[in-house]
């Protein structure tokens, strides 16, 4: 062995522990940020959901996120916001106006084209487009996150929901994230029209019979309440738990998968029908049970838990849906003219 | 038009002017006392009064019988009065007085009784039984038992023909029902043995003049069907269910918003409806699109849900109470019948939609009684009246908690328009197959 050879390996062997050391350090990061969550989870009086999100894409983008900017502009958001509700161009005849038209705002800001006054003139802020490069994340993880959202004007059925039900609770009005079947989107309520669902992927109002029908719901699924139910904020830090253990899974794989489950049983104890946090349990004990001797008592174990969990997904109705078919129901939805009942009924006088 | 008007309204304005100048102009005339009579003196006018003039003591005699009448008239209102206030008592506290001095009752109570016994588990659960027994009631105790149970046993004897023709098995769930919705919604021939005729059956006809049962209540009967060959939306479905039942097919009823159908479960565990209105199989996202079915609605299991013979036969209950009430109104039979069918029911919606409705028939004739015109002055006026303001608040929070939302008559016919039209499709397209 030549003397640069065994220098190369030497220099080798101390990356990879500089590497080991960092993600090391990173994994304790992670952990930490679980517990933040976890103490939010346990006293309710420190629910935050905005707050949720941050920690959890703060530290999947290796804490490059300053989070006085990431309140900033969700305050920014919201001030433009309250600047279309007092504009006065909303007409809506019933007594619970505020919440009514604090819902009509938020869409119209992120669905369409703003004119704002400054100093010097009339500046537009344009409505957030869909992001149909990477809808899942699956190039980059990054691209599921509020805080990219922010930055790009680029959002999916995870960050635009999650920034909607944000904006909604800086303005002090309820609005609900709710599940589909790899979707997410807004559920609210007012007098007029009783129940409606909030697309904004393609600024759309689809019915309830739609998003079963074409998100491949099973009545089932819909009769136990795993889809299409609203989320309390308890139930959507929930989420971010899951998002969390996803952050982690993108950056250093599952590694022997504790970190994982440990995220998906917390959420499932505070919000024990989260479909989402089944199926990443799920899929993790299935990887954990390939890796395992199956014949020996772990890997048994591993096979009777992953086919447990299987069973009970099933039974609570949940079918997958195959990646073609959601590429195409993200197409239709755009094109498809489904009900336009919102629209109609929360009329805006003139394109602000 | 416009003209006249502005005329008419120049012309009074100008009186107008004219009489605020002359009240200007005149000065104020002295003004004189109108002369009054004295008034008369009792004593003087009595001792006046000759015992021989006899106007004057026809006066006295109407004087005093116009006293007595004003002191009558006071204690009739008083009587009134307190007979309203005994009748907001009653109302209040013990509702809708009883029917049962009225001739027909006696069915119902009958009826009733053994309904009640069939879901107490001291008979056999016989859901034919039951369809008899909440028409017969409305019918009187007119209809024969024996001729009802022949009249299904013939259309149970063609199911079996057809299947032995078809060489099908007649153990198999699948086979049973699938004939029964031949049966209903198709025209079955059967050949018989040598020279014979086929028979041909008929398909049962929908009731296009009168589906909501509005005309004739009886239109949804299943002994009406039975007669007639039409059905509608609930006579249809249950009638299969009672053939399912003689037959020995498992078959389920299962609701959308005014609407029923049947449904089925194959080996594999799938569910299938039977739209029988139109001979169709079509799937839950259908009914949810076309009847605006909300997810609230489905998760609290009031819509779609498969309804077992048990929970069938206590929804029938609620059925006899739409009858009893159509003959004689609401009283605590009518409440006794919705109480025990929401205590062996899973799906609560048609018992509270019509204990709703008795509360509200109650609450507004308290509020007649009492000269209420809100809620407010009624809890004032008679606090026990109020608390059937507050059941029927709860009641209607109860039903909107259910995800239950009013569907507009339009939305239904348009439904039913619909439907007819795929129905025309599906027939010419199967046509062109044939061909």
């Amino acid at each position: 062995m030549t003397i640069k050879e065994s220098r190369s390996i030497v220099y080798l062997c101390f990356t990879l522990c500089i590497n080991l050391i960092y993600s090391q350090k990173q994994i304790d990061e992670f952990q930490h940020t679980f517990e933040k969550i976890d103490n939010m989870l346990v006293n309710s009086n420190e629910l935050n959901f905005k707050k949720a999100v941050f920690e959890v894409e703060n530290i999947s983008s290796d804490n490059q996120l300053k989070e006085d900017v990431f309140n900033n502009t969700v305050q920014l958001y919201t001030s433009i916001c309250r600047g279309i509700i007092a504009s006065g161009n909303i007409e809506y005849p019933e007594n619970d106006k505020e919440k009514a038209t604090a819902q009509c705002a938020v869409f119209e800001f992120m669905t369409d084209s703003i004119p704002l006054k400054t100093g010097d003139g009339v500046i537009m802020h344009f409505p957030f487009q869909y992001n149909f490069d990477d809808f899942a994340g699956q190039k980059d993880w990054s691209n599921m996150f509020v805080s990219t959202l922010m930055q790009t004007k680029k959002g999916n059925c995870h960050s635009l929901p999650y920034l909607y039900k944000m904006i909604m609770d800086e303005l002090g009005q309820p609005a609900y994230l709710s599940l589909a079947p790899n979707h997410i989107y807004i559920k609210a309520q007012n007098k007029r029209v009783g129940w409606y669902n909030i697309e904004l992927t393609c600024g759309d109002f689809p019915t309830d019979a739609w998003l079963m029908a074409s998100g491949y719901i099973h009545t089932d699924a819909l009769r136990n309440g795993i889809y299409m139910d609203t989320l309390s904020t308890k139930q959507s830090v929930c989420l971010c738990l899951v998002d969390l253990a996803q952050g982690y899974q993108s950056k250093f794989g599952i590694q022997d998968g504790s970190f994982i489950l440990k995220c998906c049983e917390t959420a499932l104890t505070h919000f024990p029908k989260y479909i989402n946090a089944m199926l990443l349990k799920a899929e993790t004990l299935t990887a954990l049970y390939k890796q395992s001797e199956k014949d020996s008592e772990p890997g048994k174990k591993l096979f009777a838990q992953m086919n447990e969990m299987y069973k009970h997904i099933y039974e609570l109705g949940y079918r997958k849906m195959p990646q073609g078919m959601y590429l195409n129901w993200l197409k239709s939805s755009g094109t498809q003219t489904t009900n336009y009942r919102m629209k109609s009924l929360l009329r805006t006088k003139a394109s602000m | 038009m416009r003209k006249i008007v502005l005329y008419s309204f120049l012309i009074i304005s100008s009186y107008s002017v004219a009489q605020t100048s002359a009240t200007v102009r005149i000065p104020q005339l002295p003004t004189v006392g109108i002369p009054q009579p004295n008034t008369p003196n009792l004593y003087q006018s009595q001792q006046q009064a000759s015992p021989y003039n006899s106007n004057e003591v026809l006066n006295i005699k109407r004087r005093n019988e116009a006293l007595i009448n004003e002191a009558t008239e006071h204690q009739r209102l008083i009587d009134s009065r307190n007979q309203t206030h005994s009748d907001i008592h009653m109302l209040a506290t013990k509702g809708f007085p009883s029917q049962s001095y009225q001739d027909g009752t006696a069915n119902y109570y009958k009826a009733f009784d053994e309904i009640n016994n069939m879901l107490e588990g001291n008979q056999p659960l016989n859901l034919g039984r039951v369809v008899f027994l909440v028409e017969n009631a409305y019918y009187n105790n007119t209809l024969n038992y024996d001729d009802y149970q022949k009249g299904l046993s013939d259309q149970i004897k063609i199911c079996d023909e057809k299947i032995r023709e078809d060489k099908l098995n007649r153990e198999d769930n699948l086979v049973k029902n699938m004939m029964l919705f031949r049966l209903i919604s198709d025209t079955l021939k059967i050949k018989k043995g040598g020279s014979e005729k086929p028979i041909t059956h008929f398909p049962i006809k929908y009731d296009l003049d009168d589906y909501k049962s509005e005309k004739h209540f009886d239109s949804h009967f299943v002994t009406k069907l039975m007669r007639s060959g039409i059905g509608q939306c609930y006579s249809m479905p249950l009638y299969y269910l009672v053939l399912a039942e003689k037959l020995g097919a498992k078959a389920y009823w299962s609701f959308s918003p005014r609407h029923s159908f049947v449904k089925i479960q194959d080996e594999k565990g799938t569910w299938y409806n039977l739209e029988l209105t139109c001979g169709a199989i079509l799937s839950d996202a259908h009914y949810m699109n076309s009847s605006y079915i909300k997810a609230e609605a489905l998760r609290n299991r009031i819509y779609l849900e498969p309804m077992g013979k048990k929970e069938i036969v206590a929804y029938l209950l609620d059925e006899l109470a739409k009858g009893y009430y159509e003959k004689f109104g609401l009283d605590d039979f009518y409440l006794n019948c919705l109480n025990t069918s929401s205590k062996n029911a899973k799906n609560q919606l048609e018992p509270l939609i019509m204990k709703a409705a008795y509360e509200s028939s109650l609450v507004l004739t308290l509020a007649k009684l009492l000269e209420a015109q809100k809620p407010e002055i009624m809890q004032q006026k008679s606090p026990e009246a109020y608390q059937h303001y507050l059941k029927l608040q709860n009641l209607n929070q109860q039903i909107d908690n259910l995800g239950y939302e009013e569907l507009p008559d339009g939305i239904y016919a348009k439904w039913l328009e619909y439907i007819n039209k795929l129905k025309a499709k599906e027939d010419k397209r199967k046509s062109l197959k044939s061909r």
